[in-house]
């Protein structure tokens, strides 16, 4: 209960409204502390984090750039921890924003509820509109809170693309390795693009693509759907994991993990080809390891990035 | 600079990656005390806020708990890279003959 509402001729009128008690704001002070406490340390481990890498500064040569790529970099640890910084001072500042609103309409609702105290007696006919009054204040209380809640929802949604893409990205590639292996570093893989969720991409880049010399990024909508998915998918299994505590080298949840990921692609891909309709186990030692690819893509996408980031200083050497 | 220019301060390299492992530690340390501090904790009682709350917050403990390991990687790289400099110039020195006017490999 709030500490505004608890004063005797605010108490009184209340309950005569017919409203529920507002709640307590110190969770919200906890909660935006600790996240304050989180992006003050964030901000330390860059000042830090720059200090300790300016260590190794004397260093030169392609192993020094790959360092300097993935801690500075633009993508590199510590440019990520200033945003994951800036994300979570963001977060305490809606906190913060809902305890002022929270502040602002029990101000206006406690009001109304010392007008109800006063009028039960003098003028109880006065009540029905205080009542109707109080409610559409609260109900509009309710709403600002279900805005915020939005807003949380949609970064969370953002960081979720981010990942998601992150890991397709890498199972893009990785597809692309096996097929210049299979056949050879010449071939190519033209698709055409027919279908309708594609238009935008079509009318700007034609009817067809090599998705053997695509990165991820280049392809049309309905070509970026499967791998999309998949990591989706596969971060999903990841983060449960991850919350259960349950051990994410192991054998058991490698192919777990992978069973999971093919009974998923079996729901999305119902016209599979009948050796690849099999449940996980009965699989061919190959088709087991399309599954295994894409649990892996997703316990290392920080690490893969490692070696895109890597891959990326090399390129800008050979540039120079 | 090109690609074949190399140089090599194995001390400053190490040192780098003991401060990193040294930051990683207490970077996990400090998100460890956070994830124990409010747990589920919901700031107020309305699901339509609290539930996308706790929702990011996790999401944002785990970034960090990431952000925690790429720093212990760091670390423990440069510390492995600035080893095998170290051990690499004691092979050199080992096969490595002073012919008056410089080293010579043998």
């Amino acid at each position: 209960m709030s500490a505004m509402t608890d004063a005797p001729d605010v108490a009184a009128g209340w309950s005569l409204l017919g409203l529920p008690p507002l709640p307590a704001t110190d969770g919200l002070d906890r909660h935006s502390a600790e996240l304050d406490g989180a992006g003050a340390y964030q901000d330390r481990l860059v000042s830090d984090g720059g200090r300790v890498h300016r260590l190794a500064d004397v260093n030169q040569g392609q192993a020094a750039d790959a360092v300097h790529a993935y801690t500075v970099g633009r993508e590199g640890i510590l440019p990520q921890a200033a945003d994951l910084g800036n994300r979570v001072t963001v977060t305490s500042s809606l906190l913060r924003v809902a305890k002022e609103v929270v502040g602002w309409f029990g101000d206006h609702l406690a009001e109304i509820a010392v007008v109800a105290g006063a009028v039960v007696v003098t003028a109880p006919e006065l009540l029905p509109r205080l009542r109707s009054m109080a409610g559409r204040l609260f109900a509009m209380l309710r709403k600002v809170m279900e805005h915020i809640g939005n807003v949380f929802k949609r970064l969370s949604a953002i960081y979720q693309k981010k990942r998601e893409n992150d890991v397709a990205v890498v199972l893009h590639r990785k597809w692309i390795e096996d097929f210049r292996l299979k056949k050879g570093p010449n071939a190519t893989r033209p698709k055409s693009i027919t279908k309708e969720v594609d238009a935008a991409w079509r009318k700007k880049h034609g009817d067809e693509i090599d998705i053997s010399r695509a990165e991820y990024h280049e392809l049309p909508p309905s070509l970026q759907a499967e791998n999309g998915a998949s990591a989706r998918v596969a971060l999903d299994i990841v983060d449960d994991a991850m919350k259960r505590g349950v051990d994410l080298k192991s054998e058991k949840f490698m192919e777990d993990a992978a069973s999971k990921v093919h009974d998923k692609w079996l729901e999305r891909n119902p016209w599979a080809p009948d050796h690849q309709k099999l449940p996980y186990g009965q699989l061919s030692a190959i088709e087991q390891e399309k599954d295994r690819v894409v649990v892996r893509a997703a316990l290392d996408h920080w690490s893969v990035r490692l070696a895109e980031r890597t891959r990326g200083a090399r390129d800008a050497l050979r540039m120079t | 600079m090109t690609s074949e220019e190399i140089t090599i301060d194995a001390d400053g390299r190490y040192a780098a990656g003991r401060g990193f492992q040294t930051l990683a530690d207490e970077y996990v340390q400090f998100v460890e005390g956070l994830r124990g501090q409010r747990g589920d904790e919901a700031p107020l009682p309305y699901t339509e806020f609290s539930g996308p709350y706790l929702e990011l917050r996790d999401a944002l403990l785990g970034e960090c708990r990431q952000l925690g390991e790429h720093l212990r990687r760091t670390g423990d790289g440069q510390v492995v890279m600035a080893e095998r400099n170290v051990a690499t110039e004691q092979v050199n020195t080992a096969n490595a003959v002073w012919l008056g006017e410089g080293w010579a490999q043998i």
